[in-house]
């Protein structure tokens, strides 16, 4: 049977509907909610290996790896035991520390095109920071991007942006202003000859052009496509 | 080789972690060293950064790769056949621990092609998985993720309940 009777959220229910009173939709990031697949979203209790457990006490395979940092498995305890270590010397410095050393390092050493690295907090700030940097170092302003590539939520990428914008059904998002995202261009991805056509139409005026060279934002597909800026004839 | 390459929250291993870089001459336009602003009072994280290195420690033993490709090439291979043998059109794939699955008969190359898949099926789909102990993406728009974690039984364990609730969609 697709249903179960043996199946108990009760708990998972009282939070999330307390959640909801307290957290637009009961969430801090859409997808959680379960809007497009309808249905109690389950609350996780704690993670370990390939497992969740949710406050009911039902244990899940996971599946989603808090959508791709746990592929070690959730809680490996040389990762646990590393942070225990860290934390005993406190949670933040607003400093310079040697562990970032080690982390760029390593970081360059395994990315073939990352000569110089700068950490942030998250991928939609890494996006906002490279499209500054696109634009600053060209000091062109059009980008162009893929329909139904994600790049964070920053305004100028919620264009054409898949994933929880997909998953709500709207192609944009309200508040983001024209004049941010007037610069967006967009292409269908692995379409080369719709690229061209977009650097013609705007000769010198193209910064860059982002893409997720395996997308996982519109379900997951990777791309035939081969580009260089030869082909864009700029 | 791209110019520049965003990267998110795998390098932190499970703690907030974004990074960009790039080319040494692109990147020297990044304040302080160039002009360009960009900062933050909680970027380079002690914590964070201990839960990367270790995270890209571990990621870099011998074989990890290979039985990420393995592991899941087994499930997502798994699910295409069962879903078939049911009489669903599917089509999906993987690249080392990352797969997707979509309820269409179309390849999917691009946002249009994955349009037109069957979100409704999907959405049955999922909670049949939930109710059989498998926590799967709440949405056929995102990818789903392994790990070095996952052992053959899991794949085994979700294939069966995979079959329960695809003969049953």
């Amino acid at each position: 049977m697709v249903t179960t009777t043996s199946f108990k959220t009760a708990k998972s229910e009282e939070i999330f509907t307390a959640a909801q009173k307290l957290m637009p939709g009961g969430v801090s990031s859409p997808v959680r909610a379960f809007k497009s697949v309808g249905g109690q979203p389950i609350v996780f209790d704690r993670v370990k290996g390939a497992y969740i457990w949710d406050v009911d006490g039902n244990q899940y395979i996971d599946y989603v790896g808090t959508w791709g940092p746990a592929i070690c498995g959730h809680a490996h305890p040389e990762v646990i035991g590393a942070l225990h270590d860290a934390l005993e010397k406190g949670t933040s410095f607003g400093a310079p520390s040697a562990l970032e050393n080690v982390l760029a390092e390593m970081v360059i050493e395994a990315v073939p095109s990352m000569e110089m690295v700068r950490f942030v907090n998250s991928g939609t700030e890494a996006c906002m920071s490279v499209l500054r940097l696109m634009r600053a170092f060209t000091g062109r302003e059009k980008i162009i991007k893929f329909e139904g590539c994600y790049h964070g939520h920053a305004d100028m990428f919620l264009v054409k942006a898949g994933s929880g914008v997909a998953t709500l059904g709207l192609p944009d998002s309200p508040g983001v202003p024209k004049s941010t995202t007037s610069s967006t261009l967009t292409a269908p991805y692995n379409d080369l000859q719709a690229i061209k056509a977009l650097f013609e139409a705007n000769p010198g005026e193209i910064a860059g052009l982002i893409l997720e060279p395996v997308v996982g934002n519109a379900g997951f597909y990777s791309p035939p496509m081969r580009v260089s800026w030869k082909d864009c004839g700029s | 080789m791209p110019d520049l390459t965003t990267l998110g929250k795998i390098i932190g291993g499970g703690l907030p972690v974004g990074a960009y870089g790039g080319r040494r001459d692109i990147m020297a336009m990044v304040a302080p060293s160039g002009p360009m602003y960009q900062a933050g009072t909680l970027s380079g994280n002690p914590l964070a950064m201990t839960a990367g290195i270790k995270t890209l420690e571990l990621l870099q033993k011998p074989g990890t790769y290979d039985y990420l490709d393995r592991i899941t090439g087994q499930l997502i291979n798994g699910l295409l056949a069962i879903a078939k043998e049911a009489g669903h059109e599917v089509t999906g794939g993987h690249i080392s621990g990352m797969f997707g699955l979509f309820f269409t008969g179309n390849s999917v190359h691009s946002y249009e092609d994955a349009k037109t898949c069957d979100t409704a099926k999907f959405a049955r789909f999922h909670r049949g998985m939930l109710e059989h102990g498998v926590y799967l993406a709440p949405s056929q728009y995102e990818a789903g993720f392994t790990s070095v974690a996952h052992r053959d039984e899991d794949i085994e364990r979700t294939l069966a309940a995979a079959a329960l609730v695809l003969r049953n969609l």
